[in-house]
């Protein structure tokens, strides 16, 4: 846009106005759906309480003791897999890898979990499972795996119910006379 | 959900019955209040806010301008904008913010539905919250009912409304209910002011200026999702919504009824309602179904959807699922 500044010839002007506000009006009919490019997906790294885990892990996980005291995990996933290095890459302690061996950023761990809840995965790629908030007719952001699940202890966690507000429904708040 | 259905039917029926006749006694009771009697169909405006307990003096008052003011339908943009100055100037008064008051239209081509997973749900009640902060409710109102279920069933009369702690519990499931947005509403029907109808995105809203505080809306509706204001709504000032719609989500005047509008003054711009976004567990599923790509769309192709009290022929635009 700012070269056409230079342009000071009105019907340049007009051209563009005309052009911008049909642009405009028409996007917004041409993308009834949502293109893969709107959705933001929340970030992890910032949010995880051992980042950066180079603070610790210096070049790869060899010799630090024994890993269930230091993070005081309860690893209740997979019921045979406690290897930790499964998910997560040996060759750099701020990755997870895949099973033919790329490397992710725990950002795209949704990478991983897909290797075994492909059909969750198709599901949470169209906005059936997890939550997306932001617009339905436009940019969304949707919430990575681990926002709800925890890595290593899937299970959705318990929660207190907030309190409801009505004790009588449709009765006036007597006590407040 | 208590009632049964079949006694709410009826009820349904006799409203119906009644509705002609109850029309005529409204102009009657507005002729011996000593008000303005030649003011022919629609124009009979009565008064909302005038439900009054005489002690309760707080609440905006009611004003000639209020009491003249036009049928939605019929007003100019000249007399909206009239009618929005009075209800902003009205609110900085009394509740001491400026809101933005406007009234958002349906957009071409969009129906809305809402899907719930009850699979997901846990009955942590944030939407409960979140809808009475975004809605401006009366802090001790909700538009949003979750009902703790036995599982196996719907059984309404085992059903808790007031159940507390660590959720979800064993051998339950959880069922929230607000407005259905009924395609084929039992209230609109029985509304002696044409004071709530539906319009062309499925949204059931009211217009609380023209509301007379009857009730018969409340009893016709199948779900209980109609709630009466008995008093002007009280909320902290800090937090009042300010984004406000005139058929939506601004402050009621005392002596109307309320209900859940799919958060028009949102949605009709685009955004998600207040409660799907509060949501931890991404139950709630919201958007237009005539858009093939939307996620309700693929719900809907995917899931066996069901409606409560089909029976009943509401047709409503909320169904539930499980997976
Ligand atoms: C406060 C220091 C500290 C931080 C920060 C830290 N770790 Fe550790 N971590 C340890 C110690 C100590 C062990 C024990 C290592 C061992 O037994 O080899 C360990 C072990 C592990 C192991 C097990 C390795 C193995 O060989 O079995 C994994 C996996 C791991 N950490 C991942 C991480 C990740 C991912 C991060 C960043 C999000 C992180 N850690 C951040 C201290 C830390
Ligand atoms: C199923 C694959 C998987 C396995 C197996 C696994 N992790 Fe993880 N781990 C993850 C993922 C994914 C994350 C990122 C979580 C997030 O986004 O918060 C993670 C995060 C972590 C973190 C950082 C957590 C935080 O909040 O800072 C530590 C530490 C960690 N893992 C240690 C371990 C240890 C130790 C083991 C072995 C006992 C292990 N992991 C086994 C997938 C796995
Ligand atoms: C190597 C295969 C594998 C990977 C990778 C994997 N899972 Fe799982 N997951 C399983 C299996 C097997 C089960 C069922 C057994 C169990 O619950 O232990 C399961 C169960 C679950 C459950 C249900 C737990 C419950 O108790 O209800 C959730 C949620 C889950 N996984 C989330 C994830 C997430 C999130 C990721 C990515 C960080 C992930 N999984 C990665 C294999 C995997
Ligand atoms: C908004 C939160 C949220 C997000 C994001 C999310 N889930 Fe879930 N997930 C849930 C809830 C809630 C349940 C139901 C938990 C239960 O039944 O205990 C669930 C259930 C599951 C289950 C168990 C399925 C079953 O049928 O019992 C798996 C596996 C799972 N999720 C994997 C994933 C994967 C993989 C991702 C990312 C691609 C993901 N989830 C993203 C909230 C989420």
């Amino acid at each position: 846009m700012s070269q056409h500044k230079n342009l000071q010839t009105d019907e340049v002007g007009l051209c563009l106005k005309f052009w911008v506000v049909l642009v405009l009006s028409i996007l917004p009919m041409a993308n009834h759906g949502y293109a893969e490019e709107q959705i933001t997906i929340i970030e992890r790294e910032s949010q995880m309480g051992f980042w950066p885990c180079s603070s610790c892990h210096t070049g790869n996980f060899k010799g630090l003791g024994d890993p269930n005291n230091q993070h005081q995990l309860t690893f209740k996933h997979m019921e045979n897999v406690n290897e930790c290095l499964f998910c997560h890459s040996f060759k750099n302690p701020e990755r997870l890898h895949l099973e033919d061996g790329t490397t992710i950023t725990f950002n795209e761990s949704y990478r991983l979990c897909t290797l075994c809840h492909g059909e969750i995965y198709r599901e949470w790629k169209v906005g059936i499972h997890g939550l997306q908030t932001g617009y339905w007719k436009g940019p969304k952001t949707r919430r990575n795996c681990t926002q709800c699940h925890n890595a290593h202890a899937p299970k959705f966690p318990p929660m207190e119910a907030l309190p409801n507000p009505v004790d009588y429904p449709n009765k006036p708040a007597e006590g407040k006379h | 959900m208590s009632e049964n259905s079949n006694s709410n039917n009826k009820k349904i029926d006799v409203l119906l019955k009644e509705k002609p006749l109850k029309r005529r006694s409204f102009l009657k009771a507005l002729a011996t209040a000593g008000a303005i009697t030649f003011f022919p169909g629609k124009q009979t405006k009565a008064f909302a806010g005038t439900f009054t307990d005489k002690k309760d003096r707080k609440g905006p008052h009611l004003t000639w301008e209020k009491f003249f003011q036009k049928y939605y339908k019929e007003m100019t943009p000249e007399d909206k904008k009239r009618v929005f100055e009075r209800i902003t100037r009205e609110t900085k008064e009394y509740y001491g913010v400026d809101i933005t008051l406007a009234d958002p239209q349906p957009i071409p081509g969009v129906k809305f539905v809402f899907f719930l997973n009850l699979s997901k749900c846990n009955g942590n009640r944030r939407c409960v919250i979140a809808c009475q902060k975004e809605n401006n409710l009366d802090r001790s109102k909700a538009w949003i009912t979750v009902l703790e279920m036995e599982n196996g069933g719907f059984d309404f009369e085992k059903s808790d409304r007031h159940y507390t702690g660590i959720v979800p519990k064993d051998g339950k499931f959880y069922l929230p209910v607000q407005c259905l947005q009924c395609d084929n509403p039992p209230c609109v029907k029985v509304c002696p002011t044409e004071a709530t109808w539906k319009e062309k995105d499925g949204i059931v809203v009211i217009d609380y200026d023209w509301c007379i505080g009857c009730r018969y809306c409340q009893a016709a509706c199948p779900y209980e999702a109609r709630k009466f204001n008995w008093k002007t709504p009280e909320i902290p000032q800090d937090e009042i919504n300010t984004n406000q719609n005139y058929l939506g989500n601004r402050i009621r005047p005392r002596g109307t009824i309320e209900k859940c509008h799919f958060c028009s003054h949102r949605t009709r711009v685009g955004r998600y309602p207040a409660c799907l976004e509060a949501c931890p567990t991404g139950a709630r599923k919201f958007g237009n179904i005539l858009d093939p790509e939307s996620e309700v769309s693929k719900i809907f192709n995917t899931k066996t959807l069901f409606v409560l009290k089909e029976e009943l022929n509401t047709k409503p635009s909320f169904f539930y699922y499980f997976d």
